[in-house]
């Protein structure tokens, strides 16, 4: 009896601190997105890709380790496209 | 995006998915005798697959598409005034509005035909899990998505500050759907739950529990429904195909008239019935086995 409730115990952490990771994970993410990008000899280079972010209004549990590489001259285009992710929020599709 | 990274994305949040809710279904299982292989897995990790590495972009498009089309409704004014709230403010106006909005998407899934056709896929699980939260029809999730987000485009709020409840909404969703059973105590009038969601998923289509993060909704129009034990089964009274590609072709194919003649709480009863023999009929076998 001690020892199912020590697992239950036990498994309900592990739960409570994957989640907090994954969310921190994510928050992460963007926040690096947003204001840690470096730009190298005229590349935009993120620690994360465009398709993490996107991710984040489409997929929220999607993981990615992809790092970008944007070109500056695309980056002009590139608020069209990510206006969604940049101006606005979104969430998930389930019900 | 890379498709080789989308890849590798999506066999990471598969196995983190998997790490993470496969002990709590085992430890506090909602149903205790259905197991990880149940029938059908393969149909939802189908769902997955597509979700994560087709759908996505579909999404994607839309959500780029509508926020275009939406971005200058409102003016920039009102829109800095927006970010420039506490974000724990813009996190309960996000909350509060996108619940809103979704709650009455919902309902109406749930009651036009038309909608119903696409979100039904959703319903037709018979096991629910972590695994069968995926199983949902792509323009059904174009639809759900687009709605929950439409407070976020319209207003502005900023993915910066509120990515944590983004997130957060995305995993709990899942969370909802998983075999759990994990009473929040009062917390449950606050937060969803399985305990919850998993009524909603109930054989009678009507059976209440719309609401996306919070009960809150369905507590004010009336739709809250919480008894203190599981939903005998799951699903939808009328027959669906059990494929992934036929179930995606179904809600675009031509309405057949057969069966349907009959009212909603009739099929759910045959249902009902139907499922009854069944279970009589395997505990039946199982006792002939023993003798």
């Amino acid at each position: 009896m001690r020892r199912n409730k020590t697992l239950r115990i036990f498994t309900l952490a592990f739960f409570c601190l994957l989640i907090l990771g994954f969310i921190a994970f994510k928050t992460g993410a963007v926040d690096r997105y947003f204001n840690q990008a470096e730009v190298v000899n005229g590349e935009r280079k993120d620690s994360i890709s465009l398709g993490e972010i996107d991710s984040i209004l489409s997929n929220p549990t999607m993981l990615s380790t992809s790092k970008s590489v944007i070109a500056i001259d695309q980056k002009i285009k590139f608020p069209a496209k990510a206006k969604a992710g940049k101006d606005s929020l979104a969430a998930t599709p389930k019900k | 995006m890379d498709y080789y990274k989308t890849l590798e994305g999506t066999g990471l949040s598969l196995l983190f998915l998997a790490l993470v809710f496969i002990p709590m279904e085992k430890v506090f299982p909602a149903k205790p005798r259905q197991g990880i292989f149940r029938s059908h897995w393969v149909t939802d990790l189908f769902y997955f697959l597509g979700q994560y590495l087709l759908w996505g972009f579909g999404v994607i498009w839309a959500l780029s598409y509508f926020s275009f089309w939406l971005n200058d409704i409102v003016p920039h004014t009102f829109r800095h005034k927006i970010t420039g709230q506490p974000w724990w403010l813009q996190a309960i106006e996000v909350i509060v509005l996108s619940d809103f909005i979704i709650y009455w998407g919902h309902r109406l899934q749930h009651k036009a035909g038309f909608l119903w056709r696409f979100h039904k896929v959703h319903h037709s699980a018979q096991h629910l899990d972590w695994l069968a939260a995926h199983r949902e029809h792509p323009l059904d999730s174009i639809y759900t998505i687009g709605l929950i987000n439409l407070p976020a485009f319209i207003i502005g709020f900023p993915l910066e500050t509120l990515s944590a409840l983004i997130a957060f909404r995305g995993i709990w969703a899942i969370y909802i759907h998983s075999n759990v059973r994990l009473p929040l105590g009062p917390l449950r009038m606050l937060i969803g739950s399985p305990e919850l969601h998993h009524w909603h998923h109930d054989l009678d289509r009507d059976r209440g529990n719309y609401a996306n993060i919070s009960p809150i909704m369905d507590i004010i129009f009336g739709t809250y429904v919480c008894p203190d034990h599981e939903p005998e089964k799951f699903g939808i009274p009328e027959s669906f195909p059990k494929n992934y590609f036929a179930q995606l072709s179904q809600p675009l194919l031509p309405k057949k008239k057969s069966r349907s003649s009959e009212p909603a709480e009739v099929r759910t009863t045959i249902a009902r019935i139907n499922y009854d023999e069944a279970e009589t009929g395997k505990l039946e076998s199982q006792l002939e086995e023993l003798n």
